[in-house]
């Protein structure tokens, strides 16, 4: 969080869903924001991570009219007859002109500056979705916690439109960021991605410690929480994890629902439109058989599980 | 009509169009019956010339019963439906009504015979398209509570009170030809039920006697009410040409019979079951006919009607999977909640049922249309989407469609058609480099819609005027409330209700294109607008980048508020102007906002557009915003579509949303859809529907014709078998957005 970015009273966000109904109770619109500080193996918002503008090409949307080499100002955009059109992005500023230029929607940017007033309007389009559905505003990311001030901001006015809030985090922020949007969060949505530490610190990049301790004290304070765990097959699916978490969740009363997330690959072309070698990850999506049986292995450690792709 | 014309009319008419594509079918006793149908209909025209041509017609018909070859497709029902082609009930085209209006009167002004010359424009190069009258919900509820034989005393009565007028008088030949129609199938039955055995043999009996009982009196069980409906049904198709024959509201007025059955312990669900069943093939033995059932529905004498044969028809529909009957549903706030499950469990079969429509909307827009608060309370579904008085209402429901996008095509090339070359009359001739501003273009807009929708209506309502005397409908009449009190069939106005209706077309092309026009031409001064007139001439080749950039980047109805303004101002506008204008038949003109498939077809005939639509390419359907440029999701289109006035629509609109299937896989998903419905609703909108199918399904349907055969989609208002839709529909609901949300 920059310090001009509190004055400015914006924030970064990436991605606004209407009708979204998989991030908390009823009709909803969801609000992701731009940056994280985990660095989940199997992310499936690549455009989520870094905390900042960034350019996307679309090569399939792509008609070769050389547009964006046109009027490129630091000539990072190349239109080549061998290799259709190529980026330089150690040379591209982000200034966005190509993407402004291009008529066929290939380039494109991830990240909007906000502010809370515009991003609000835009919020209240769906308000007459949310009362018979019990619906409402959900704060995802990214890690919406990292920009605390601007999503502080929004929550309370969200609540001063009589809002039902939301905030979807991995929890890796320091205890008074959540301590601080508390009061104005109806509903925690915490990720939980691994028990173990060295496993945790091996998928994610980081260490857990603080993740699991701001989940119990959250518990204890009294926040609603739904869990979300995502289940990669052969990351984070050996009985032990499962046992773990299992014990970790059953002794926090205040979690109402603990939903299985599986893995899916819908993320796959983001990351080439960011010119990202994945190369080769050993990521899959389980099998329905694995998935059930998953589930049912949490059920015997005694935590009911929700898979909603069920 | 003379003979001569007859007989080059029988001989234009195709025998064997495709399967799907016309009322007609191959299989040899539908061809056999078809041909005797045109057979007696030249013979009796012939033989009666000398009298009025409503006895003329009762004639044809009675005739034609009497000479059908009864034939049982099923032992469960009698009835053997037939969709007879162009011939002789309806005109051929709008040219043939042309030239019949110009044949029977020699008063007409050069300002009428050139408003005809100009419709006839419009029909064949896509500004307009005009269906035949007829679209209708018969009176079945009358005859199913006084019987054929209360029909026939009551024209006896009326004569001796009122005298005979020719109506009364077809209606005594009609109706007693269909008491003997109806007693034929009762005495095969019979015949049927000696040589067979066993649950055949049962069935067979029970149809024959229902048959001999029904003829004339009323039916006394749900077997003789469904067994009476569906034979008149058989009578009023083959009196008529027109599809969009409709059922009315099928679960309230059979209710009475099957509770009574249900309490004498005669009958319970399942056996309703099969009946319906029964009756639901019947309907889907004649493929895209627009025949819509209605279930459910407030009115404040029943409260909300949902009973067994609600559930029922729901479930019926779910299990059979076929292009009929075109099932709608009616919601009120007062429909218990556990409906919804039998209306989602039909709604995921992807088959496009039920159409929802708002009941309270509806009752506004009906009686914005001159209809009766308790009348509008009764509204069914007629064809698509059109809101009609069973019964009480004989609407020119196709009277005319408008396409809005075709006005601004021909202001800007001067007039002339940009695909067929054809000239077109507008209000003002104006030299495109001499409009300062888009408020001025915009005005200008405005002038040449009015100019283009007065000049259709003033020649369709000549039009209208001739239907009686060459196209009355003496049986449908017979059932309809009023028409033997008033002594006038249908076509003369006889009943109680007799609207015309207007619909428009490419309503979100042309908003899309005038806020082009306004950013590019106007703010941004990119092009000017002889320039784009350019453009469009040769339909962007050379300017390919443009038009991409206009498409991709131009303010989109569907998800821009100022679209979402301009729509509501015009559609405001439109419902003005269409408002002062009555019919021949006392009537009024409404309005009608769903395009059935026309807009695929008034597509082809339209040129490029300013909205970075190519030349051919199908109009957006209906109220819909344009093809694949929804980028918000439901929640967001909703916004726009609900900006404007509903209770405009007495003639219906069609929300069409597309929705993968997976998306009700999680029982979250299926409770929001629900409360999407509903908020929709709350917020003033009409109607809503839904295609549950994904894009990949459909692209290989059209590769593997043969493995598709049965699979049914929404098109707009309603469904039909997706291998028998032509390419440009197929391809037009390929490209609809499609919401996922996984």
């Amino acid at each position: 969080m920059s310090s001009a970015n509190q004055q400015a009273k914006t924030g970064l966000i990436f991605q606004i869903q209407h009708f979204s109904l998989d991030d908390g109770p009823g009709i909803r619109t969801t609000i992701f924001f731009k940056g994280c500080n985990l660095r989940c193996a199997w992310c499936h918002n690549p455009e989520s991570i870094h905390p900042r503008v960034e350019l996307a090409f679309k090569r399939q949307l792509c008609t070769h009219c050389g547009a964006c080499a046109a009027v490129c100002p630091q000539g990072a955009q190349v239109c080549d007859d061998s290799r259709g059109r190529f980026l330089n992005r150690a040379a591209c500023t982000l200034c966005l002109t190509c993407a402004t230029a291009c008529p066929s929607g290939a380039l494109t940017w991830y990240g909007e500056e906000m502010t809370t007033n515009k991003l609000m309007e835009t919020i209240l389009i769906d308000q007459p979705f949310y009362a018979k559905s019990g619906g409402g505003v959900s704060f995802s990311g990214g890690e919406p916690l990292l920009q605390s001030d601007f999503l502080l901001e929004m929550l309370e006015l969200c609540k001063a439109h009589n809002l039902h809030t939301a905030v979807d985090t991995a929890g890796n922020v320091p205890m008074e960021s959540l301590l601080s949007v508390l009061p104005y969060t109806d509903l925690f949505l915490y990720d939980i991605k691994a028990f173990d530490p060295s496993l945790h610190r091996r998928c994610t990049g980081v260490d857990n410690t603080r993740i699991l301790a701001n989940l119990k004290r959250l518990g204890e304070l009294g926040a609603r929480l739904w869990v979300r765990l995502p289940y990669i097959p052969g990351f984070n699916d050996s009985p032990d994890e499962i046992g773990a978490i299992a014990d970790l969740l059953r002794n926090i009363p205040a979690v109402e629902k603990v939903e299985l997330l599986p893995y899916h690959a819908y993320g796959e072309a983001k990351y080439e439109h960011l010119d990202i070698d994945r190369g080769s990850d050993g990521l899959r999506a389980p099998t329905l058989p694995e998935l059930l049986s998953i589930r049912d292995a949490y059920q015997v450690h005694g935590l009911r599980v929700e898979c909603p792709t069920l | 009509m003379d003979i001569e014309t007859l007989q080059s009319r029988v001989d234009a008419v195709p025998l064997d169009r495709p399967e799907g594509s016309g009322y007609t079918d191959k299989t040899p006793a539908r061809r056999q019956a078809f041909l005797l149908r045109q057979q007696v209909y030249i013979r009796e025209l012939q033989r009666h010339a000398s009298e009025p041509m409503v006895i003329r017609m009762a004639h044809c018909l009675g005739s034609t019963l009497m000479e059908k070859e009864i034939i049982f497709e099923d032992d469960r029902l009698a009835g053997f439906y037939l969709f007879a082609g162009n011939n002789f009930t309806s005109p051929a085209n709008t040219a043939e009504e042309v030239l019949y209006a110009r044949l029977d009167r020699s008063d007409l002004d050069p300002q009428a015979c050139q408003d005809m010359d100009e419709l006839v424009k419009y029909v064949e190069r896509g500004m307009c398209t005009r269906g035949p009258s007829g679209h209708v919900i018969a009176g079945y509820e009358r005859v199913l509570t006084v019987g054929i034989g209360g029909l026939i005393a009551e024209t006896e009565a009326a004569i001796a009170a009122q005298g005979e007028t020719p109506f009364r008088a077809a209606s005594l030949i009609i109706c007693r030809a269909a008491a003997d129609f109806i007693r034929r199938y009762g005495q095969k039955a019979a015949e049927l039920a000696q040589v067979s055995a066993g649950t055949s043999q049962h069935n067979y009996a029970r149809v024959g006697d229902a048959c001999l009982w029904v003829a004339e009196k009323p039916p006394r069980t749900f077997f003789e009410a469904v067994q009476l409906l569906c034979l008149v049904h058989e009578i009023i198709i083959t009196e008529q040409r027109s599809g969009s024959l409709s059922l009315g509201r099928f679960d309230r007025y059979l209710a009475p019979f099957y509770e009574r059955d249900k309490a004498a312990g005669i009958i319970d669900l399942d056996g309703a079951a099969g009946i319906v069943e029964a009756f639901f093939l019947k309907l889907a033995s004649v493929p895209r006919t627009f025949q819509n059932l209605t279930v459910g529905g407030y009115d404040s004498i029943n409260g909300y009607c949902c009973n067994d044969l609600t559930r029922i028809a729901l479930r019926t529909c779910r299990k059979l999977r076929k292009d009929q009957p075109l099932l709608t549903l009616r919601w009120h706030s007062t429909m218990p909640v556990d409906l919804w499950e039998d209306i989602l469990g039909l709604i995921t079969t992807g088959t496009g049922f039920p159409a929802l429509f708002n009941d309270e909307v509806c009752f506004k827009a009906k009686q914005r249309s001159g209809i009766s608060a308790q009348d509008a309370e009764q509204y069914a579904l007629v064809g698509c989407v059109e809101l009609s008085v069973a019964g009480r209402e004989y609407a020119h429901t196709e009277g005319l469609r408008l396409s809005w996008l075709k006005v601004l095509e021909l202001m800007l090339n001067g007039g002339r058609c940009l695909v067929s070359g054809e000239e077109f009359i507008l209000s003002e001739s104006r030299d495109l480099n001499a409009i300062r501003d888009f408020d001025d273009f915009y005005a200008w807009f405005k002038r040449e819609l009015r100019h283009f929708t007065d000049t259709a209506i003033r020649a369709a309502n000549l039009l209208d005027a001739n239907l009686p005397d060459h196209w009355p409908s003496p049986f449908l009449s017979a059932t309809m409330d009023h028409c033997i009190q008033s002594g006038l069939d249908v076509t003369a106005g006889g009943t109680i209700y007799n609207n015309s209706a207007i619909n428009a077309a490419g309503m979100a092309n042309a908003v899309d294109s005038l806020l082009a026009i306004r950013k590019y031409v106007f703010e941004e001064r990119r092009f000017t607008l002889s320039e784009l007139a350019d453009m469009l001439r040769c339909d962007f080749v050379g300017n390919e980048s443009l038009r991409l950039m206009i498409f991709n980047q131009c303010a989109r109805f569907g998800s821009d508020a100022e679209a979402a303004q301009m729509m509501t101002d015009l559609t405001g506008y439109f419902h003005s102007l269409i408002s002062v204008y009555g019919n021949p038949r006392g009537g009024r003109w409404e309005l009608g906002f769903y395009s059935v498939d026309n807009h695929a077809w008034m597509g082809e005939k339209t040129g490029a557009s300013p909205d970075g639509r190519r030349k051919g390419y199908a109009l957006a359907n209906a109220m819909s915003p344009v093809q694949g440029t929804e980028k918000h999701g439901p929640t967001v289109v909703i916004q726009s579509i609900v900006k404007a006035d509903h209770t405009c629509f007495g003639n219906g609109m069609v929300l069409d949303l597309k929705f993968h299937p997976r998306f009700f896989t999680p029982p979250a998903h299926r409770q929001a859809f629900r409360y999407l419905v509903e908020t929709y609703y709350d917020m003033g909108g009409m109607e809503i529907q839904f295609n549950v199918i994904d894009r990949k399904t459909l692209l290989d349907a059209q590769l593997h014709q043969e493995q598709y055969r049965d699979l049914v989609v929404r098109v707009s208002g309603f469904s039909a078998y997706f291998t028998t839709l032509g390419l440009t529909v197929q391809n037009e609901i390929i490209d609809r957005t499609e919401f996922e949300n996984i």
